[in-house]
């Protein structure tokens, strides 16, 4: 760990708020962009990297300073987006109406990106095809949808996707292959 | 590897996540196998169709909202701590004799406190010295060398036991536990210890009527509870707090009188600006922008950043209103 990432965590050790974000600001936009792929919302997203910081900024203390810093971020980020998938799921009853915001919302976010399309046609094609692979996407389980996440959209090598969620590269291989497999079912009607 | 196997790698061999020897593997067995050619194809088809998904972008002004929230969740944590902090050492120094460890007993006993209980058994503390002046402290009766006893019984609840030392042969133990105790307190919302109880509710009650009714109560007493003094940083602490950050307008609005009593400094400047160009609510802007142009009238202030905040409301808010008074409060600080 560099020197000037140990100077700054013992500085927030001691509840300096100022030493703590400089600190984390170095690795949070990938949190943030982990988030929001995850949930494709950015509400979602900033409650998300919220609970993320705030529980790295509680187990500061905690923190060995052994281990690097950025891989206990990215294992609270997969913790975090794992357990948010099971409150939200928890809570879903809680207020129909709000529930029928965040769609309204998400729809009119669709409705954004296809609009840069030419053809209506096409919109409406690309809307319910994003709205199919959106609802494929649920059907994973938490786990298996956060490892297509990483490594379908941003990449990330099993290794790293491994050392995120503290388990063996072969159950990253073995999940990867199952979320593909359901998805591909899920969407034969389009591939 | 079999043609199971290999068919299994096709899609970490599609991200090119295999390892040198794996890819090789596949290459030779994709030159024999049709089928596990035309496996790739699809997944190549599948990859596109799957790649074409909308996103969340995270934009840099997307980032800065969630470090802009995260900013307040930290204060909010840090005064949460400091709060629970000075109340823990302000209770504890009023009732020590109450809570004296017993030297020569067996067990060494560590208190802690919860939230909204603080120690003790009701009984002790249920009358009054003199309303105003001080807190219900009645806590003769006590015996420091029963104390560990009496965390035992009544309405004490324990948590958190931990064993320091064990040692079997001699019978010794010592051992921490909180100890949550209900407690009822009567005083004066011009009483530190009381300010401070209240600013931890504002700051950690779930419950928003507890809230209101703590802000409201500083509120109430207005210069009062400073009496012209500074107020009680962490009692402050907890208003700008609850004004910046709690979700419902009625605490904050409350927070904002009490605020606008204190001495008007640069912390509480700035969370009124904060109101008046970040809060969604279009009364709570208006109320800033009535706090600001009565205390800029009262000390004859013209604050360059009141200012700019007041012209920026009354070119770019969204509520005619709250334009309409930005324009008038700035004509009135500007003479």
């Amino acid at each position: 760990m560099a020197p000037h990432e140990i100077e700054l965590i013992q500085k927030a050790r001691g509840g300096d708020v100022g030493a703590f974000e400089a600190l984390v600001y170095q690795y949070d936009k990938q949190v943030l962009t982990i988030a929001a792929r995850y949930v494709n919302s950015s509400d979602d997203a900033k409650d998300i990297y919220q609970e993320v910081f705030l529980r790295v900024y509680k187990g500061l203390k905690k923190f060995q300073l052994r281990s690097e810093f950025s891989t206990w971020i990215f294992r609270i980020t997969t913790n975090v987006c794992l357990s948010y998938h099971s409150r939200r799921k928890r809570h879903a009853h809680v207020s129909l109406d709000q529930e029928q915001d965040e769609n309204d919302g998400e729809t009119s976010h669709r409705d954004e990106i296809v609009s840069e399309e030419h053809s209506p046609h096409r919109q409406t094609e690309n809307a319910e095809l994003s709205l199919r692979v959106e609802e494929a996407m649920n059907v994973l389980s938490p786990q298996q949808k956060l490892i297509f996440t990483l490594k379908h959209y941003q990449g990330y090598k099993l290794n790293e996707i491994a050392s995120m969620l503290e388990c063996s590269e072969g159950t990253v291989k073995k999940q990867l292959f199952t979320a593909v497999r359901r998805l591909r079912n899920q969407l034969k009607e389009f591939a | 590897m079999n043609h199971k196997q290999i068919k299994e790698l096709l899609p970490i061999y599609l991200y090119g996540d295999l390892t040198a020897d794996e890819a090789k593997e596949v290459q030779l067995h994709l030159a024999a196998c049709g089928e596990c050619r035309a496996e790739l194809e699809s997944l190549k088809a599948f990859n596109d169709v799957v790649s074409n998904q909308p996103a969340v972008e995270v934009t840099d002004k997307l980032l800065n909202e969630a470090r802009e929230e995260l900013h307040t969740a930290l204060r909010r944590e840090t005064i949460r701590h400091s709060v629970f902090e000075k109340i823990v050492e302000g209770v504890t120094g009023i009732f020590t004799p109450r809570y004296q460890f017993a030297s020569g007993a067996a067990a060494a006993l560590l208190v802690g406190i919860g939230i909204g209980y603080i120690f003790f058994h009701q009984t002790n503390v249920e009358q009054t010295k003199e309303a105003g002046t001080s807190l219900a402290t009645e806590t003769s009766q006590s015996n420091p060398q029963s104390a560990a006893a009496d965390f035992l019984h009544g309405d004490t609840r324990t948590d958190n036991l931990h064993f320091l030392n064990l040692d079997p042969q001699s019978g010794q133990v010592e051992f921490t536990f909180d100890a949550v105790t209900p407690m009822r307190v009567k005083g004066n919302v011009n009483n530190a210890q009381v300010q401070k109880v209240m600013a931890h509710a504002i700051v950690n009650s779930d419950n928003p009527g507890v809230r209101l009714k703590a802000v409201n109560a500083l509120a109430e007493q207005g210069g009062s509870v400073t009496g012209g003094r500074d107020a009680d940083p962490a009692v402050k602490s907890a208003l700008v707090i609850a004004l910046k950050s709690d979700g419902n307008p009625g605490v904050r609005r409350e927070a904002l009188r009490a605020l606008l009593q204190m001495p008007f400094d640069k912390e509480i400047k700035e969370a009124v600006l904060f109101v008046l160009l970040h809060d969604k609510n279009s009364g709570m802007r208006v109320a800033a922008i009535n706090g600001l142009e009565l205390t800029s009238h009262e000390k004859r202030m013209n604050d360059a950043d009141v200012l700019n905040a007041l012209k920026k409301k009354m070119h770019s808010d969204d509520n005619n209103y709250v334009r309409l008074q930005a324009r008038t409060a700035l004509q009135e600080v500007s003479q």
